[in-house]
């Protein structure tokens, strides 16, 4: 990955500064977990203040043609929904902070008139189950604390992964279309010239029809693939937080060409487990069940205890009565056997989410290794085998029309053809950065290479001859 | 190659039988060492690639006459004649069919089969009355036969595989014998996988000389084997299977600019035999000189059935001779008068641009995506002969060739010259260079 420019990490420091104004401690830890999971990325989280800075960071990163890691950059500081799921730490914060809280105490009055006299009798009870509770509660509301930041985390690398994954079908499309533009002009050309010698009484219109007809096609094609790529841009403008002036960012010409180390699958699983954030997440949710279910199953027979004073005034000798005040529930109806069911079903539900998460996020990373693999190994392919095979048949098509032995249509068709192998080749290449970035969010984090690494590709059809690896 | 040495050891034999082979060097058109175009080479068109051998050296070589003067031996030129050693009186010839490397024109190498090293094979020349013995091997692929074209010879000697005799295994030695009854023009060639065989160039002249010198003598004779091949631009190797669509067209298996000059003496009688192994007829022209057609296979037209000509029809399976006096000195055009076959690899079915536009703002748009791309055929096909920077495929002639002194000639295929110059010594075939035309005697351009 590269290393960003420094007048982008300038802009970016002054964009953590202003953040940390009303920056809480819990952010800066999710930021921290998710820049060590988004490899040397400089990651700065953004709650939504410093507008300004983060305006003029946006601005900087978008003056060159932009790359993945700057797109992550910009969806990280500039995403809205990113923003709005900060405010939900936020809210696990607050819960926390309510739940080291005292219950108020409760205080009574009343006055029996009657009979000629007035009784004034008073009260004052204090929940004393409510200070029992209350490290238990503070246990449970910090542990979905770390539940929402976990949660945060992985909303954040699964940003970044839309991000990726939007840049480079976006940068494909583009590239695509490019080609298209020349296939376009290719087929133009031979329209016109077809034109030219049905005025000249040299072609039939049929003939001539026929041109038109392919021009036509590749024109439409071209409109296709145009209206695609706005459509890619747009989903990239969303995820970028982007609008108004800012839209009009422009792209590398060419998708990075793969490269040339594979990462091997030993070992992956274990990154994917021990890194995944949802996984953690998940892991967090059981623990939370675990305390709630702690909690119920010890005060399963109490809900009230309050402990309290009575001041009363006897109404025949006028003298105040005071003495102590002991509120209890009787747990003859409720002793909370549908709360305890529904706490164990909820720990046993998050504990069989936890499992099923495990297994995906094994399944999930062998899958996306496997088309990593594959994928790289259709990219080299075309690189080293069909790109070269087409560029030598136009070269030879080229000689043949030299010597007038094949016409101008065969050699532009030779030319689209060439065109269109290098789109199928930006196909692949597409399908493998895709790969890369799904591997990458499956792992929570960069694919770690091996440099020695050397697989054999999984199809053998694909095996590249010794001495022209890519 | 063992076939060469024993050709060569056989040349040794022959020269104590006193019919040595004499080699005069002719150069190949436009290769002249003293024409004004004797450094065009082209070499970008050169095709190394495909040449896995060198090719045989295709120049003319130019026999001498037996010591006991029994005949005068004709010229094949690119060509030579087959040696023989005396037996017991019988001429005995040997023929080695093989897979052969054909120079058709520098820059293009065929991978044909032929005799001896070469195609046509070479020519085999006896006299009427001669008992010739004639031992084939076959060293190409499959078996063969070979069948003496036009003779009249015993049934079994004619050699149709399955029908007269039994076909020649690989490796193995064939032999023929007998009495050569009439004198004329004859051919040979395989009667086994015939359409295979012939289009892979397996083919030769067979002469039979008059008994007696002095019949229908000339000064100069030569012999010219017309042929069709189908080589694929790029490719070296013939496709047999073709029946029209042939794109290279032969004199003694090379295509102008690669055929060898016919170097003749001012005043000289000059015999031409012409052969058609190929699958159309050639109606082959003579510039500047009235010719009668003397003979054909069957033997010699009688003189009151002979009629003057410019252009003589060589039917397919033929052989047509013809004579004139070269009473005329300058360099004399001889073609197959069918367009086509005077071109070298061509495509019949490109798109007509004939008085089309291709220029201006298109040219540029199709370089855009073309660098290399150059509208072609808008006036014409002129062009052609002048785009000697532009790569061809491998192996592959261009259409149009051939430098003159006075600029492309334009031409390929089966196209040579005559060269009739006054002061040629007997037996000189070398090419006298470009003709020096007498004053006032050349067409010019108005200025206006």
């Amino acid at each position: 990955m590269r290393r960003p420019h420094l007048a982008i990490a300038a802009s970016l420091l002054l964009v953590s500064g202003c953040a940390s104004i009303g920056a809480d401690e819990s952010l800066s830890e999710v930021q921290t977990t998710a820049a060590q999971r988004l490899g040397d990325l400089q990651v700065q989280l953004n709650p939504g203040d410093a507008s300004d800075a983060v305006a003029a960071a946006v601005a900087t990163l978008l003056e060159r043609p932009l790359t993945a890691e700057a797109a992550v950059q910009i969806a990280l500081i500039n995403n809205r929904r990113l923003q709005a799921d900060y405010a939900a730490l936020g809210i696990a914060r607050a819960d926390l902070v309510q739940a080291s809280l005292l219950a108020n105490p409760s205080f009574s009055a009343e006055i029996l008139v009657g009979n000629g006299s007035v009784s004034p009798a008073f009260s004052l009870v204090q929940n004393i189950f409510s200070l029992v509770t209350l490290p238990t509660r503070r246990t449970v509301a910090s542990s979905a604390l770390e539940s929402a930041k976990l949660e945060l985390g992985a909303r954040i690398l699964e940003t970044a992964a839309a991000t990726r994954r939007a840049y480079y079908t976006a940068l494909a499309d583009q590239q695509a279309a490019g080609l298209l533009r020349q296939v376009t002009s290719a087929s133009e050309a031979a329209a016109e010239l077809s034109e030219r010698q049905t005025r000249a009484g040299n072609l039939s219109r049929r003939d001539q029809s026929v041109q038109q007809a392919q021009y036509a096609q590749a024109v439409f094609q071209l409109a296709r693939a145009e209206a695609r790529l706005a459509s890619d841009r747009e989903r990239l403008n969303r995820l970028l937080g982007l609008f108004g002036d800012q839209v009009t960012w422009n792209l590398p010409d060419r998708l990075p060409e793969i490269p040339a180390a594979k990462p091997q699958l030993d070992g992956l699983e274990t990154v994917a487990i021990q890194h995944r954030l949802d996984l953690a997440g998940a892991r967090q949710d059981l623990q939370t069940a675990s305390y709630s279910l702690d909690i119920g199953r010890q005060l399963r027979l109490l809900s009230v205890l309050g402990l309290g004073i009575d001041v009363e005034r006897d109404p025949d000798s006028k003298k105040w009565l005071t003495g102590p005040r002991v509120n209890v529930t009787l747990p003859i109806f409720d002793q909370g056997q549908g709360r305890i069911a529904g706490l164990e079903a909820q720990r046993r539900r998050t504990d069989r989410t936890f499992a099923a998460l495990a297994i995906e996020v094994r399944s999930e990373v062998r899958e996306t290794y496997a088309r990593l693999i594959a994928t790289h190994d259709s990219a080299a392919f075309y690189r080293t085998k069909v790109i070269p095979l087409q560029q030598q048949i136009l070269a030879e098509n080229q000689r043949l029309y030299n010597g007038m032995l094949i016409s101008v249509y065969e050699l532009l068709r030779s030319r689209q053809d060439q065109i269109n192998a290098a789109r199928e080749y930006i196909e692949a290449l597409h399908d493998y950065w895709l790969a890369r970035s799904d591997l990458e969010r499956a792992l929570a984090g960069p694919i770690p290479i091996t440099p020695t690494a050397s697989i054999e590709p999984a199809n053998p059809k694909l095996a590249l001859i010794p001495g022209d690896q890519p | 190659m063992t076939s060469r040495r024993s050709f060569l050891s056989l040349s040794g034999t022959m020269a104590a039988a006193g019919a040595a082979i004499g080699i005069a060097k002719a150069s190949a058109q436009g290769h002249a060492g003293h024409g004004p175009a004797a450094a065009d080479q082209e070499p970008q068109r050169r095709s190394p690639q495909l040449t896995t051998g060198t090719a045989p050296s295709a120049h003319t070589r130019v026999p001498r006459p037996p010591a006991d003067g029994a005949f005068r031996p004709v010229v094949t030129p690119n060509g030579s004649s087959l040696p023989w050693i005396m037996k017991d009186g019988v001429k005995e010839f040997r023929l080695v069919a093989q897979p052969v490397k054909r120079e058709f024109a520098p820059g293009m190498v065929v991978n044909a089969w032929g005799y001896n090293g070469m195609t046509p094979g070479p020519t085999i020349e006896a006299v009427e009355g001669d008992r010739v013995r004639i031992l084939v091997k076959n060293e190409v692929p499959e078996w063969t036969t070979i069948h003496w074209h036009g003779m009249r010879l015993p049934n079994g000697m004619d050699g149709v595989g399955g029908l007269t005799q039994l076909h020649i295994p690989v490796g193995k030695t064939g032999v023929y014998e007998f009495t050569l009854e009439d004198p004329a023009t004859y051919m040979y060639h395989p009667h086994a996988d015939e359409m295979v065989q012939m289009a892979m160039g397996l083919m030769g002249f067979f002469i039979v000389h008059p008994r007696n010198p002095a019949t229908r003598a000339v000064d100069r004779d030569f012999a010219i084997m017309l042929h069709a091949w189908d080589v694929k631009p790029g490719t070296a190797t013939p496709n047999v299977a073709t029946m029209l669509d042939f794109n290279i067209w032969t004199f003694n298996s090379r295509a102008f600019p690669g055929t060898d000059i016919l170097a003749v003496r001012a005043g000289d009688r000059v015999r031409i035999r012409l052969a058609n192994l190929s699958m159309t007829s050639h109606p082959v022209h003579l510039h500047g000189h009235h010719m009668l057609q003397t003979a054909t296979d069957g033997g010699t037209v009688p003189e009151g059935g002979r009629w003057p000509m410019n252009t003589v029809n060589v039917p397919v399976g033929s052989t047509v001779d013809v004579e004139w006096i070269a009473d005329r000195p300058g360099d004399w055009a001889l073609h197959c008068h069918k367009a086509h076959h005077a071109m070298n690899a061509m495509a019949h079915d490109l798109p007509n641009f004939i008085g089309v536009s291709q220029g201006g703002d298109l040219q540029r748009r199709v370089n855009a995506l073309l660098p290399q791309y150059m509208a072609m055929g808008s006036s014409g096909m002129a062009e052609m002969s002048q785009m000697d920077g532009m790569p061809l495929p491998p192996n592959t002639l261009p259409m149009l060739s051939g430098k003159g002194p006075f600029g492309p000639m334009e031409m390929g295929g089966m196209f040579t010259v005559v060269k009739v110059r006054e002061g040629l010594a007997p037996g000189d075939y070398r090419d006298p260079g470009w003709y020096r035309h007498p004053p006032g005697t050349v067409m010019r351009v108005l200025d206006a």
